[in-house]
């Protein structure tokens, strides 16, 4: 059953304490109960969001890259005349604060002479020449503890690139697309996940080498995965959601819809979000069991984030 | 007068021609620029950008997006007219160009209508800071100058990306034209009046009596049967002339912009359109396709081949891709083309692969979801009887009025055949050796499907109207000739052409199978031991392989255009005409970031 009404927000200011949701359509934001809202009339399609510090959202999209300071806000244009079909960005330190992973390949920028945000393409240096599925960069993830490492899936496998894109070399994960990467914080103990379209969710813990994360995805395409703050994971399928622990068996939730995204909550709350491509937008408040569709949403989902954990601010010093 | 002013007096009379017609009906900012040039009815012309903008609305939300074409519409009439339209009308394109939201698209006509309306916006607004984008004017000049100059040096070094497209090729001569008008800058402005020329000289080279003759890159839905196809015959007609005005061909309202330009092409190339008396050759390098992923290989630059004769042209291409699945979805390979009637001069064949992966080789959606998602918008482009759109599966060679075309499809392959069309207002007699043979009036066709098959109709509204030809093997193929009348006799033809050998002894067994031409050349193909649409063949004219790689940039009488160098001369009857794209052979091309 379809619920919350999706109306074109008059909303601006901050939208920390938001959900964002990238669709084919534009970036909504909200919540399951507040209702969703489109943030301006960016119809671009979102394939990837991340969030700034300064409570921004870079938003990544098949035309190149924005910066949405906030709900109702002009976007920013972050992406140049090199950048575009971006497929995924991940937090990178320094100015414009992601590195972006595009249909070709890694990109990085640097401000010119007229202070505009030049991007350059990271090719892979490979010991054997690199092929066209190495350079199409689906899935990106700066290394939290060593931002000069960067996993990168492509359509060939996993790569890892040391130095900023100095040195690459390819992973025990080949001949198989990677499309989600994430490292999990918390309970599940800073481990590197990534899912593939033909060997199912790895988990490594040095990125080297890899093995099944639990049992029942292998073969089945990956597209996100989403780590909850009680320790679930949450994984995007071909076959809609599953969600497990990782160690053991899979079990899916959720309707039959193609996952493309996947979300919950960070901190108080047991929210989960799915997004189908096609399938719209889904969420259930208690864990899985049920699921509702937002009515009126946009049929295709790429991409969602969650609220930012609700920080308490300490006293200032002096 | 000079031969220049003459042609520059046609030119501006066909086009008065045509704006007369257009200025009647138009409902297009494209159409209003005939408005302004027979009526100057700046009023008329002024409700017609509201008409397509849309009023602007209010409120935070109120930003009106905006396509590539309506903001080079919208701004080259703005250009041409901004001092007589009304000062409301002006105003809201003002507020689209800096404060709309403005889509890039993802092929490179897109990208080169976004730029080009950048630039003229920015030039004829100096005043606004900050653009719709959040960029300063000198980060947004900067940006679609980068781009544009960058694409008109890759254009001249190696060839247009997408090339030659009936459909496609007036957003790329519109472009370069008003940027020929209007830029600021001296050396974009030179640069993009040269790029204009080469663009109108790519038509030239194989204009065929009102159509284009060859390969294309993109072409519309069904419109590969059409003997003129695509927004292009309009600006044809006005800069090569020749024939009767037909309002239905010629008034596409796009051509708004070319019929008020300043600019003109040099005279010589409607006189290399039209001088068709003496058959020759035409050789094409073209840029690589656009593909980046699902393929083994990187993609080899496009060659094209069409030969010119009297009363008829074949042409073909080695479409360079790097085997499945990559295929664009609206290439059009080769083609028989002769004078007549829309569906009722062209012969053309096809094997509709329809595999998904061919939309993910160069669209950044998810593969596994791509086939449906594309099928939804443009269920055409999987239709069983599709006669366009590329196949890895395909290989063909050609020598002047000769093509042999084999086919190697994978037994599992969702549409194991191949279409032939042929036009139904040609009685088609069948000869010896499986031969069917045409009279075309001015020249003779023969041609001889290699496979079983049998004759369906094929007809959809005024879409397409003939003979489908489907040849039931994954091994077809087809073999054709077409000589002129003025060489032979029909029946003498006949004769010829059903001795001659078409040797499938080798075929499909080892992969190999030849063609004699009655000329006497012989024509081969020899596959790899590879899978299919895997592996390169050969292609072998008299034994001799055919070294592709060697093709200039353009090769054609009185033309010469090597590779990377920029530079192009091209002679007709005394009359001479230079392009020099000053290349710096030190400096790299920007890298191609869009589909083309």
């Amino acid at each position: 059953m379809a619920d919350t009404k999706v109306e074109e927000s008059s909303m601006a200011g901050s939208w920390e304490g938001s959900w964002l949701v990238g669709t084919a359509l534009g970036l909504y934001c909200g919540g399951s109960t507040s209702g969703w809202h489109r943030a301006g009339r960016y119809e671009f399609k979102v394939t990837s969001i991340v969030r700034q510090g300064d409570g921004a959202a870079v938003v990544g999209s098949e035309g190149g890259l924005w910066k949405a300071p906030r709900a109702g806000a002009d976007w920013l244009q972050l992406h140049d005349d090199v950048l575009t079909l971006v497929q995924d960005v991940s937090p990178l330190p320094g100015d414009p604060g992601v590195l972006a992973a595009t249909a070709y390949g890694v990109h990085r920028a640097s401000r010119d002479e007229l202070g505009a945000l030049r991007w350059r393409s990271c090719p892979p240096t490979l010991d054997s020449p690199p092929q066209l599925d190495d350079c199409f960069s689906t899935a990106i993830l700066v290394d939290p503890d060593d931002p000069s490492r960067w996993y990168v899936g492509t359509e060939a496998g996993l790569l890892i690139a040391e130095d900023e894109g100095g040195t690459w070399r390819r992973t025990d994960i080949q001949g198989t697309a990677v499309r989600a990467l994430t490292r999990a914080g918390g309970l599940a103990g800073g481990l590197v996940w990534a899912g593939t379209d033909a060997q199912g969710l790895l988990v490594s813990s040095d990125g080297e080498s890899w093995r099944p994360a639990g049992e029942g995805l292998a073969g089945i395409p990956i597209f996100d995965i989403a780590h909850t703050s009680e320790g679930d994971v949450l994984v995007g399928t071909e076959e809609g959601v599953m969600v497990g622990d990782g160690a053991g068996r899979w079990q899916r939730v959720g309707p039959p819809i193609r996952a493309a995204a996947v979300a919950a909550a960070t901190s108080g709350g047991q929210l989960w979000l799915a997004g189908g491509s096609p399938g719209g937008l889904w969420h259930s408040e208690d864990r899985g069991i049920n699921w509702r569709q937002a009515a009126g949403m946009p049929h295709s989902v790429e991409a969602l984030a969650a609220p930012r954990p609700q920080v308490e601010t300490a006293e200032p010093d002096g | 007068m000079s031969r220049q002013e003459e042609y520059n007096s046609a030119v501006t009379a066909r086009a008065h021609q045509i704006m007369s017609v257009m200025a009647e009906k138009t409902k297009t900012m494209w159409g209003a620029h005939a408005i302004m040039d027979q009526e100057g009815d700046a009023g008329r012309a002024s409700e017609l950008i509201f008409a397509v903008l849309g009023k602007e609305a209010t409120g935070p939300f109120a930003r009106v997006g905006a396509g590539t074409f309506d903001t080079l519409a919208a701004v080259t009439l703005v250009r041409r007219w901004g001092d007589v339209l009304s000062v409301e009308a002006v105003e809201r394109v003002r507020r689209l160009m800096t404060d709309g939201v403005l889509h890039r698209g993802n092929t490179e006509n897109h990208w080169l209508m976004h730029y080009t309306a950048q630039i003229l916006a920015l030039e004829h607004w100096p005043e606004i800071g900050t653009w719709w984008n959040g960029l300063s004017r000198q980060v947004a000049h900067a940006e679609a100058t980068r781009w544009i100059t960058g694409m008109i040096e890759r254009t001249a070094v190696q060839g247009h990306h997408e090339y030659d497209s009936p459909q496609y090729h007036l957003c790329h001569v519109l472009s370069m034209i008003a940027l020929a008008d209007h830029a600021a800058d001296d050396h974009l402005r030179r640069q993009a009046d040269q790029a204009a020329t080469l663009y109108i000289a790519d038509m030239a080279l194989e204009y065929f009596k009102g159509g284009w003759a060859g390969g294309h890159s993109r072409e519309g839905y069904r419109q590969n049967t059409w003997t003129r196809s695509g927004s292009i015959t309009g600006l044809q007609y006005l800069y090569f002339g020749g024939e009767e005005f037909d309002p239905a061909q010629h008034c596409h309202d796009m051509l708004g912009p070319a019929l008020t330009a300043c600019y003109r092409p040099p005279a010589l190339l409607a006189d290399l359109a039209w001088d068709r008396e003496k058959p020759h050759v035409v050789k094409k390098t073209k840029a690589p396709r656009s593909i980046y992923r699902h393929a083994r290989q990187s993609v080899s630059p496009t060659r094209k081949y069409t030969f010119m004769s009297r009363s008829f042209a074949l042409g073909s291409t080695q479409v360079g891709l790097p085997g499945p699945p990559a295929g664009p979805i609206d290439l059009v390979s080769w083609d028989l083309t002769w004078s007549g009637p829309r569906h009722a001069a062209k012969i053309v064949c096809n094997h509709p692969f329809r595999g998904a992966g061919r939309f993910g080789a160069f669209l950044g959606s998810l593969p596994q979801g791509i086939g449906r998602a594309i099928a939804t918008d443009k269920p055409y482009l999987q239709y069983p009887d599709r006669l366009f759109g590329a196949s890895p599966y395909e290989r063909m060679v050609q020598h002047e009025g000769a093509i042999l075309l084999l086919y190697r499809i994978p037994e599992d392959d969702e549409a194991p055949y191949v279409n032939l069309y042929l036009p139904a207002t040609v009685a088609w007699e069948a000869g010896e050796e499986g031969w069917l043979f045409g009279d075309g009036g001015e020249f003779y066709v023969g041609l001889r499907p290699i496979g079983s098959y049998h004759w369906e109709r094929i007809r959809e509204e005024d879409l397409i109207d003939g003979w489908l030809l489907r040849i039931g093997d994954r091994y077809a193929g087809l073999a054709l000739e077409a000589v002129e009348a003025s060489d032979t006799d029909f029946a003498t033809f006949q004769r010829q052409r059903s001795a001659a050998a078409l040797d499938l002894s080798d075929w499909p067994g080892p992969g190999r199978a030849g063609l004699v031409t009655t000329g006497g050349h012989r024509l081969e193909i020899v596959f790899p031991d590879a899978p299919p649409g895997e592996g390169d063949e050969s292609h072998l004219l008299d034994g001799v392989a055919i070294d592709y790689s060697a093709y200039p940039l353009y090769e054609a009488p009185g033309v010469a255009a090597p590779l990377g160098t920029g530079k192009m001369i091209l002679r007709h009857q005394g009359e001479t005409t230079e392009l020099d794209f000053q290349i710096d052979p030190d400096r790299e091309l920007i890298p191609m970031r869009v589909i083309g």
